[in-house]
């Protein structure tokens, strides 16, 4: 089953027309109504509040603004996640933090479809350990599985190709595993990382 | 889910305050038929108010009589505005009028006459000139004299001094119905004119709708036998400015259509 996105929120055709027509208070609803998936979309991806926090006001700077050039042949939300998605690896190519992800190696086909432990149930924990991933690798799997992603589409906003996202989706799934079960980023873990980036800096 | 920080939507506001208008098409376009709306609406009146003024300049001036006509005219640039400040006194009568019309009559009662044939000399006034007020106390007569010197139970009376107004007490009484059928017709024939179904809009049809029911409940009321002159004149202004409305709309519309536009805004495009 596709997971449900945070974004799926059905507006109203009449909430639609009135912001198309430059009503504050539309504006206002939307906004609202979109705040918290856009800024978590953005942590996933960005892994920093502040980047965040200016994603969201990009992000909903371009949605009210371009509102009249959405055609409504599809859900507004998908239309606003994708700018969402646009402007958060935007953010993370200037920061030249696009190129910070796992290291593929040479073993094909690696998919990883195994559940989460139990402690992913816990967000704050979580959240603790998608923080200790790449960010590369944090959006790949954030996409896929809180997103529904799929990695064709991984692969055209991240212009890479298709074995690369299921690439990062199945290493950061094991090493998001290993974080959690382990209660924490271990020592091991962290070295990993540092080693990793330092390689990619 | 995160929680972004508090302020947010404050920050985006003055962005988008800052930048003015969303570049929408449909604000852009809503903005421009607005703006064509009220110069095609300043179009019409003034064609309407012009063959009365044309009259009212070139006619003799019987200087009483005529000024103090002038105070009834006045009393459409505030109906204009909603500002419009009734006489409690015929103004009860006069919604019980109509509501009773509505009741009565379920066809509207429309009188025609000729609109060259109505002596206007001494009499006219401009349509839209700047309110000149008539001393209430000066113009309450019992005649219909009285009735042209102060608007008809649609103000209140306004104790103006003579020296900077030009109703005298002592008036002519002068009959305003003539002028009003007169510029009732002339209405009437510019909406029909302007009426083209073709090119109606749907804001544009409940536009009208709602102003041809008005018309009929107005003449349903005027089609009451035991009217007085001041009520009967009041119905015949209430008539004149629904049938200005309606001429702007129905002018407006065919202007939006030469010009390729809509008096509805743009409609989503689903593609």
């Amino acid at each position: 089953m596709p997971p449900t996105s945070s974004f799926a929120i059905d507006v109203p055709d009449a909430l639609l027309a009135r912001a198309r027509a430059g009503e504050r208070a539309a504006f206002e609803q939307l906004y609202r109504w979109f705040e918290r998936p856009v800024f978590t979309l953005a942590m996933r991806i960005g892994g920093d509040r502040e980047e965040a926090a200016e994603v969201l006001q990009d992000t909903m700077l371009k949605v009210l603004g371009r509102i009249g050039e959405f055609r409504g042949g599809s859900p507004f939300w998908g239309w606003l996640r994708q700018i969402a998605v646009n402007e958060a690896l935007m953010r993370l190519r200037s920061r030249r933090r696009l190129g910070h992800e796992i290291a593929l190696d040479d073993e094909p086909g690696l998919e990883d479809h195994a559940p989460l432990p139990p402690a992913a149930a816990d967000a704050a924990q979580l959240q603790r350990a998608l923080l200790e991933l790449p960010a590369v690798t944090r959006s790949v799997l954030w996409l896929y599985h809180a997103e529904g992603y799929t990695h064709e589409e991984i692969a055209a906003l991240m212009q890479r190709t298709a074995s690369f996202s299921k690439s990062q989706l199945a290493r950061g799934s094991r090493r998001l595993r290993l974080l959690l079960e382990t209660g924490g980023p271990s020592a091991t873990a962290k070295a990993a990382n540092t080693k990793l980036e330092a390689n990619h800096a | 889910m995160e929680s972004p920080p508090a302020g947010g939507w404050a920050v985006v506001s003055r962005s988008l305050a800052s930048h003015a208008a969303p570049s929408s098409i449909v604000g852009r376009r809503e903005q421009r038929a607005n703006w064509l709306i009220w110069t095609a609406s300043a179009a019409v009146l003034a064609v309407v108010a012009w063959a009365p003024l044309e009259r009212w300049l070139g006619a003799p001036q019987d200087t009483v009589s005529a000024k103090s006509t002038a105070a009834a005219a006045p009393a459409r640039s505030e109906r204009d505005t909603g500002a419009r400040a009734k006489d409690p006194a015929d103004q009860p009568m006069l919604t019980d009028r109509i509501e009773n019309g509505a009741r009565v009559a379920s066809t509207p009662v429309t009188t025609k006459v000729p609109a060259a044939s109505l002596p206007i000399a001494g009499d006219a006034t401009p349509k839209r000139p700047k309110p000149a007020r008539a001393p209430a106390s000066s113009s309450r007569t019992a005649s219909s004299a009285t009735v042209a010197a102060t608007p008809e139970g649609l103000q209140p009376p306004i104790d103006v001094s003579p020296s900077t107004n030009t109703a005298v007490a002592a008036t002519t009484p002068v009959d305003p119905l003539p002028r009003l059928y007169a510029e009732s017709a002339q209405l009437e024939a510019l909406v029909a004119l302007a009426r083209d179904d073709r090119v109606a809009s749907a804001s544009g049809a409940v536009l009208t709708g709602e102003l041809d029911a008005r018309i009929g409940l107005i003449d349903a009321a005027l089609s009451q036998s035991d009217l007085s002159p001041a009520q009967r004149s009041a119905l015949w202004r209430q008539r004149i400015d629904a049938l200005r409305e309606l001429a702007g709309v129905e002018s407006t519309e065919r202007w939006l259509a030469a010009q390729g536009e809509r008096l509805d805004g743009a409609l989503v495009r689903v593609d």
